[in-house]
């Protein structure tokens, strides 16, 4: 039926599996690369670039890493290793030098940042957002919550265009936008201003909007996304708790026999 | 039978030095549509959010009076009720869209999500009402891709969905082109056949004209006319109080200067062609009693 095909179309993308799983598997990943070493991160990577492939987002998913992820754990591990002082210098050029504490600390920083940013994007790539506040709301999550996370990701593209705009409108004004690096700051600053006062004025009449809409009626709030929460979910999910758990644990006795 | 009730309303917002509405009393009709008109800053868009329980509830400052629609007093309900019974269009079509559904279709369904109706019923609406306004086309596109017109016909259809029996419309096309404002103008009319209560705040005299039942003029927060769009246009007091005529009524004032005297005061086009086209009649007449 049309009608149905259509509510259907926002979850036909990860409808393999319940948004939640899909947030449990991304969640777990994250943890256990952050709390083992930079091979534990390595690995948790790969497969999550398998599990973007199983989606069929592996080429959405490898671009917006590569451009992402790769870039800022680059700067991060230069900026650490030379920044970072140390007693045992591993190599030296005129000022700049490393050091063996600065490279080490430089790799586990960037071995979480590797394994949390990846799991946070393929979160991104995987999870209908509304899908999953539905299944939120449904298990207790309050709609304001929902609304605000649900909102904020609709609305931040609505102001990069506006942002765009009112830099263009700063450029037919004579406005250099095009020179160094401190002559674009320069010019950025100023259009901030109105963006975020534009962004107030619009939060009011926004509030309005959901007034209006029986945001705050005293009624059960019902949803047209039908979510289904299948076996396979769950066991998903309890093996996902299960490998927090036993992660976690693990961590804490190699931790008690190494001390 | 009288769906909303103002009697002796007087606001003033907390930074205001006076008050913006003062003393006004009015009432309106069930199913009909009354019009608000007057010159900026006049009070128009304030009176629309005291009848929909805004002020001062959501605004705060000040306010005397009562507001009674369809018997319950709205200064009195909870504003999250007042949605069930008050449905609330404003100016901006940009803010007019929820932010939190992806297509035109979930954007439409959202009210009806909030108020806990069932699923199938939301489904079987959203169809309907999305026919009956003209807007299927844009079924699966994101609203905040639509265009001004386009949006507030959405805001519009979102509204009407609801099913509240009382609408306030405030500027619905103050930033619309003609054409948007023709299609707007097409769901408000057909928001009247349904038997919605509606009062609209416009300044496009040619839409009062036709469209509206009642008119008040407000003037610096004051309640200074009101009867029928004829009799509003009609009188004399328009000029004092800022108020645009409609242009049929502008070529008939032409007209009767030239000494082309038409019967009465047209406000539509249709009563502006019938009293040309009486006065041509007569004068052939008369020219063929001269031949005679």
């Amino acid at each position: 039926m049309v009608i149905h095909m259509n509510v259907q179309k926002e979850t036909g993308r990860t409808q393999k599996l319940n948004p939640l799983t899909i947030l449990y598997i991304v969640a777990a990943l994250a943890v256990i690369s952050v709390v083992y070493d930079y091979k534990v991160s390595v690995v948790c990577v790969v497969m999550m670039m398998f599990i973007a492939a199983g989606f069929g987002e592996f080429t959405s998913y490898f671009k917006l890493w590569c451009k992402s992820i790769l870039w800022m754990c680059a700067l991060c591990f230069v900026l650490q290793i030379f920044f970072i002082p140390g007693e045992d210098i591993i190599w030296k050029y005129g000022v700049f030098q490393v050091t063996r504490e600065g490279f080490g600390q430089a790799v586990k920083l960037c071995s979480r940042l590797f394994g949390a940013g990846s799991a946070a994007i393929l979160g991104f790539r995987l999870i209908d957002l509304g899908s999953l506040m539905a299944v939120l709301e449904k298990r207790g999550v309050p709609p304001t919550v929902t609304y605000v996370l649900m909102s904020t990701a609709n609305i931040i593209p609505q102001m990069i265009k506006r942002m765009g705009a009112i830099l263009e409108a700063q450029k037919s004004r004579g406005i250099e936008m095009e020179s160094n690096m401190l002559v674009r700051a320069k010019a950025f600053l100023p259009s901030i201003g109105p963006l975020i006062l534009n962004a107030i004025v619009n939060a009011e009449e926004r509030a309005i909007t959901l007034e209006a809409r029986a945001f705050s009626a005293p009624c059960r709030k019902t949803s047209i996304r039908v979510i289904p929460d299948m076996q396979t979910d769950k066991i998903i999910r309890g093996l996902m708790i299960a490998a927090v758990i036993l992660a976690i644990g693990g961590k804490i006795i190699l931790w008690i026999v190494f001390k | 039978m009288d769906s909303i009730q103002i009697t002796n309303l007087t606001y003033k917002y907390p930074i205001s030095e006076e008050a913006v509405l003062k003393n006004i009393s009015m009432h309106v009709k069930e199913g009909e549509l009354c019009a608000v008109i007057g010159a900026n800053g006049s009070g128009k868009t304030t009176l629309c959010n005291a009848i929909r329980g805004f002020v001062p509830k959501f605004y705060k400052g000040e306010i005397s009076g009562e507001v009674i629609v369809n018997g319950k007093d709205v200064q009195k309900e909870e504003i999250g009720s007042t949605a069930l019974d008050i449905g609330f269009v404003f100016q901006n079509p940009f803010t007019q869209i929820s932010g939190i559904a992806k297509t035109v279709f979930e954007e439409l369904a959202y009210g009806l999500e909030n108020m806990g109706i069932e699923r199938e019923i939301i489904i079987r609406r959203v169809e309907e009402i999305m026919r009956m306004t003209k807007i299927e086309e844009f079924r699966d596109r994101n609203p905040f891709q639509l265009s001004g017109g386009q949006q507030q016909r959405v805001a519009l259809a979102a509204i009407l969905i609801m099913g509240q029996p009382v609408l306030v419309i405030d500027e619905p096309t103050s930033q619309l082109d003609p054409q948007s404002t023709d299609d707007v103008f097409e769901v408000i009319k057909l928001m009247k056949t349904m038997g919605k209560t509606i009062v609209l705040v416009e300044h496009k005299m040619e839409q009062i004209a036709e469209y509206a039942d009642h008119v008040i003029v407000l003037h610096k927060g004051e309640a200074v006319m009101e009867g029928t769009p004829k009799e509003i246009f009609s009188n004399p007091l328009c000029e004092k109080y800022h108020i645009r005529l409609p242009q049929c009524t502008k070529i008939d004032k032409e007209l009767k200067g030239m000494g082309i005297n038409t019967k009465g005061i047209p406000v539509t086009v249709e009563e502006t062609v019938n009293g040309i086209k009486d006065v041509m009649e007569s004068k052939r007449k008369d020219t063929k009693k001269w031949r005679l």
